[in-house]
């Protein structure tokens, strides 16, 4: 055995079951697929500032502040020229009720009392905070804040910046990398990596590229990683025929069906333990507008994951990780979803911050409050489970190395029971790390000890990677690690 | 013509459609209640007030309230209050928001109140002595009191020595002083509201009646001397018919939150919290029905849904049921990230925001709770309505119109608040015998073409209104294709 390849799971990390690549065996286990509950919109549009008020990143935590902080994006760039990108500045104590700090930097409809930020681009041109992300391991401290924005002039293309706060931004002087409008940013702490995309023309219209930089200073050549392909256009027709004969759902304004289609709006790369996850925002284009300039339509949120951010894997069979909202529910994300910039890690749940929007081309009288900044929530490495129902069920891993000391089950067994067992490279239990050794486990719970009869502790001393085999019974199991 | 009415409309008053007492006749236009559109939840349950109400209950904060926002000119902020759960049976806490714009509502440290070893929180309460604080319920803004130690009203509700509301006084909504006088009986769902025009306080009790919760009415003109309560406002015999419907309907729906118990026998609706403020020229009441579909397995309530009603009166005292009992806000369908899903608790009054009227209710998506419920389940929810949008009159084909009872008026300008931009509202002025008034009326009628909340009525050939000497007069509003909700003077 090449024991080069034979994983080796940090401390604390823990191992999902996105993909079958650490498992060997899964015997009557059901993948299951989850959705996040919503919990409706958080930020709303301010009267006294207007805009519709979007997003493409996701709050930070200031230690220091102890403040949730996030950046909008509400001023139209047609309001302002297309010289000046202006962000709303957001705080909150809980992450749920969010407020407006009068922060007095830029001057709006004639005054500066407001909670507006910018990156100062030179000659009184501003651009926005699009995404944003907290590098507390940065020497220094006016580098702690670091964003990604998107400029039309005199290229499209993304720009960087800095601030020691999140609300004195200053460009980073490097070459802005070609762009389409719809970018996205996050920080991959654990290696040190800042992942950018960049929205690039693909075989089905927006596609998107990945950029990386282990400095905020120098990014590799954008490489196209993610794009609609032919299943998702059969697809797409059924999805859209669905939509337009459900009365629960908004409309669009146009409808063309020879025009049926989808693309990837926006498409999210970010760190999720032991992966990288990705937030596709399918764009549904029901139809060309009366001035032929874009579509009409509506998204819905789809999942994938990866090793390597280069090759994706489809989650769920493409149904929607977060979908349309029906009408009468008070909800915004009714007609256009700009999914989440990446998850925020909350005690025992997963926050997902993202746009909703009433409509994508406006009908007749609409109200000007018609996008908001949504929140739904998932329990901790809740994207995908392992079920098994009243016959007994297992998953076996392939073989691993690790780091920590005691077993951890993120699983619901409060209706059934889970046993562990630790086997050697050829499949035999070691001694001790029986399945008969192994104390049911009948609670729910993210994080759930594992305890065999004579002890609670991995084997210290193992000359070789060891195999875990989960079984279960009208249980659900989500994650595994050390720790 | 000499003045034969009573009928004399304060300047600024306005006039809506929720009655028939100020109509003289009508044809071809149909009166049609109109419900709020709903923006979500604006308050949630909040982390770090983590309150615990009994040993099986979570501890997470799960907020409602009974009152609305008010708004403080002195601060220049919304203040609210919500209510979330007591720390034991002696200690009512209420938690205390502030929002610049009544959308994005924060919490701020008032350090009042020790909890969990800290004063850093947002507790607010009535102390009642020996230790003992109570829930601030209801609150109101009282500009007009020379002691700016009042100009904040509230009622509370105590459970000993008897199910009864109290009453306090604050100088900024935040340190609550309980007022020295007596309890009024009532059972735990009162409401209270400030008709500022007449000086007059308004609060309503729970008591029983012919089918369960009913609410009796009691005013003060002070604060201080309450009228002896009366029954105003309960559920009747047609309640129950078209109860047994509404709650066939809803078992049947999927896409609503279905409740845990379901006892076809026990089936009914009563009336589980009543709030009336004064509307304009009327009052207007949110009747929270209450549809119980089972007795739950303790026996000791029903598990069971809201629909929050709309009803209007001119004394507080007979009530009119608005839109034919349908509902004014309705359960939210699931899968919308919606709170009000299952129980909604109406607002307590409109907050009027311009061209709109804002309504805060508490929406929570379970009674009796299901099997490993989402501890994040209440929050307060706004929706939002046209200013004076509650009824409108509409032409059903063809136009239509209506002629007003002779009245009189202060001001020299009236006002429409009407949808005519793709239709029309013709305005007639005629005299108490229904005649046209020359010079407003026939060709010379002032036409309204536009959307508007607040259009200015003119007539060509006059810059004004005729003389009020003359009158009183009637107003014809004749409409095609076009909806009318409300007319006043300036």
């Amino acid at each position: 055995m090449n024991t080069d390849r034979t994983a080796h799971f940090p401390a604390g990390e823990r191992q999902l079951f996105l993909d079958d690549d650490d498992i060997v065996r899964r015997e009557s286990l059901r993948r299951v697929f989850h959705q996040p509950q919503k919990r409706g919109a958080v930020i709303r549009r301010e009267p006294a500032l207007g805009g519709t008020p979007e997003t493409r990143g996701a709050p930070v935590w200031d230690s220091e502040a102890q403040r949730w902080k996030l950046w909008t994006i509400c001023i139209t760039p047609e309001e302002l020229h297309g010289i000046a990108g202006l962000s709303g500045y957001h705080e909150s104590r809980d992450g749920l009720h969010w407020y407006q700090p009068i922060l007095r930097q830029a001057a709006y409809k004639g005054t500066r009392e407001n909670n507006l930020v910018y990156i100062p681009m030179g000659d009184g041109c501003t651009a926005e905070i699009l995404g944003a992300v907290y590098d507390k391991g940065d020497p220094d401290p006016n580098r702690r804040y670091k964003a990604l924005s998107f400029t039309m002039a005199p290229e499209l293309a993304i720009l960087f910046a800095t601030s020691p706060d999140g609300i004195h931004w200053t460009r980073v002087d490097i070459p802005p990398i070609a762009s389409g409008d719809e970018p996205n940013f996050s920080f991959d702490e654990r290696n040190h990596l800042f992942i950018a995309t960049v929205k690039v023309p693909g075989p089905f219209g927006r596609s998107h590229a990945l950029t990386v930089s282990d400095d905020f200073e120098h990014w590799t050549e954008p490489e196209m990683v993610f794009h609609a392909d032919e299943e998702d256009q059969v697809q797409a027709r059924q999805i859209i025929a669905d939509r337009l004969a459900d009365p629960l759902l908004q409309q669009p304004v146009f409808n063309h069906p020879e025009e049926h289609a989808v693309d990837v709006y926006n498409f999210a790369i970010s760190r999720y333990e032991s992966r990288y996850i990705g937030f596709a925002s399918m764009f549904y284009h029901t139809g060309r507008a009366w001035n032929d300039r874009n579509h009409d339509g509506f998204h819905h949120v789809q999942m994938a994951c990866s090793r390597d951010m280069r090759n994706w894997r489809r989650l769920g069979e493409r149904a929607p990780f977060i979908g349309p909202s029906p009408l009468g529910s008070g909800a915004y994300d009714t007609m256009q979803i700009l999914g989440p910039s990446f998850p925020v890690t909350r005690g025992d749940q997963l926050w997902f911050y993202y746009s909703g929007l009433r409509h994508r081309w406006r009908p007749h009288k609409v109200s000007p409050d018609r996008a908001a900044i949504c929140l739904a929530t998932l329990r901790r490495d809740g994207f995908i489970s392992l079920d098994a129902d009243a016959e007994l069920g297992a998953v076996t891993t392939k073989p691993f190395r690790w780091e920590g000391e005691r077993l951890y089950l993120n699983a619901d067994a409060d209706n059934g029971e889970i046993r562990c067992e630790l086997l050697d490279e050829t499949g035999s239990p070691l001694p001790g790390y029986g399945r008969d050794d192994s104390i049911p486990m009948t609670g729910d719970g993210v994080s759930l000890p594992v305890r065999w009869n004579e002890t609670e502790r991995m084997p210290t001393v193992v000359s070789s990677p060891v195999q875990l085999r989960i079984w279960l019974r009208a249980a659900r199991l989500y994650s595994y690690w050390v720790e | 013509m000499a003045s034969d009415t009573s009928r004399k409309f304060p300047r600024l008053e306005r006039q809506l459609f929720l009655d028939n007492a100020d109509i003289a006749s009508i044809k071809g236009l149909t009166k049609r209640m109109h419900q709020p559109n709903k923006k979500g939840a604006v308050i949630r349950s909040d982390p770090h007030m983590a309150l615990r109400a009994g040993p099986d209950d979570g501890a997470a904060y799960r907020p409602q309230t009974r009152t609305a926002p008010v708004w403080d000119p002195e601060a220049k902020l919304w203040k609210f209050w919500t209510i979330g759960a007591k720390i034991d049976w002696y200690t009512g806490r209420s938690s205390y928001h502030e929002s610049r714009d009544g959308l994005h509502w924060y919490q701020p440290t008032v350090g009042q109140w020790e909890y969990r070893g800290s004063t850093d929180n947002n507790h607010v309460a009535i102390p009642l002595g020996g230790g003992h604080t109570s829930e601030v319920l209801g609150a109101v803004y009282d500009g007009s009191d020379p002691d700016p130690a009042r100009r904040f009203k509230a009622i509370s509700f105590i459970m000993e020595p008897d199910l009864s509301i109290i009453f306090a006084v604050s100088p900024d909504g935040i340190e609550w002083k309980r007022i020295d006088v007596p309890a009024i009986l009532s059972g735990d769902e009162p409401n209270f509201s400030f008709d500022a025009a007449n000086h007059r306080f308004i609060a309503t009790v729970k008591v029983r009646g012919t089918y369960g919760r009913s609410h009796a009415v009691t005013t003060s003109a002070d604060f201080h001397e309450w009228s002896e309560p009366k029954l105003v406002f309960q559920a009747d015999d047609h309640d129950q018919d078209l109860a047994r419907d509404v709650i066939a309907q809803r078992l049947a729906n999927p896409a609503l939150q279905q409740t845990v118990v379901n006892h076809p026998e026990e089936h009914g609706v009563d009336v589980y919290n009543f709030g009336i403020s004064r509307y304009e020229s009327r009052y207007i009441g949110f009747a929270s029905m209450f549809h119980h579909v089972g007795r739950s397995v303790d026996g000791r309530n029903h598990d069971g849904f809201h629909h929050v009603q709309l009803a209007s009166s001119q004394d507080m005292y007979t009530w009119l049921r608005q839109g034919s009992r349908r509902p004014f806000i309705d359960s939210s369908p699931l899968g919308g990230g919606a709170y009000d899903t299952l129980q909604m608790l109406g607002p307590s009054r409109p907050v009027i925001r311009d061209d709109e009227l804002w309504f805060y209710y508490t929406g929570v998506k379970f009674r009796r709770l299901p099997p490993k419920w989402d501890p994040d389940h209440a929050a307060i929810c706004l929706a939002v309505l046209r200013r004076d949008g509650f009824v409108s009159l509409s032409d059903i084909k063809e136009g239509g119109w209506v002629i007003t009872e002779p009245f009189l008026w202060e001001g020299e300008q009236l006002f429409v608040n009407a949808v005519a931009d793709d239709g029309e509202v013709r305005v007639e002025l005629l005299d108490a015998d229904s005649e046209p008034l020359p010079g407003y009326s026939g060709e010379e009628a002032a036409v309204v073409r536009e959307d508007s909340v607040r259009h200015q009525v003119v007539w060509p050939g006059h810059s004004g209104l005729p003389d009020i000497s003359d009158g009183p007069f009637r107003l014809r509003f004749s409409l095609t294709n076009a909806e009318l909700y409300s007319y006043w003077f300036e």
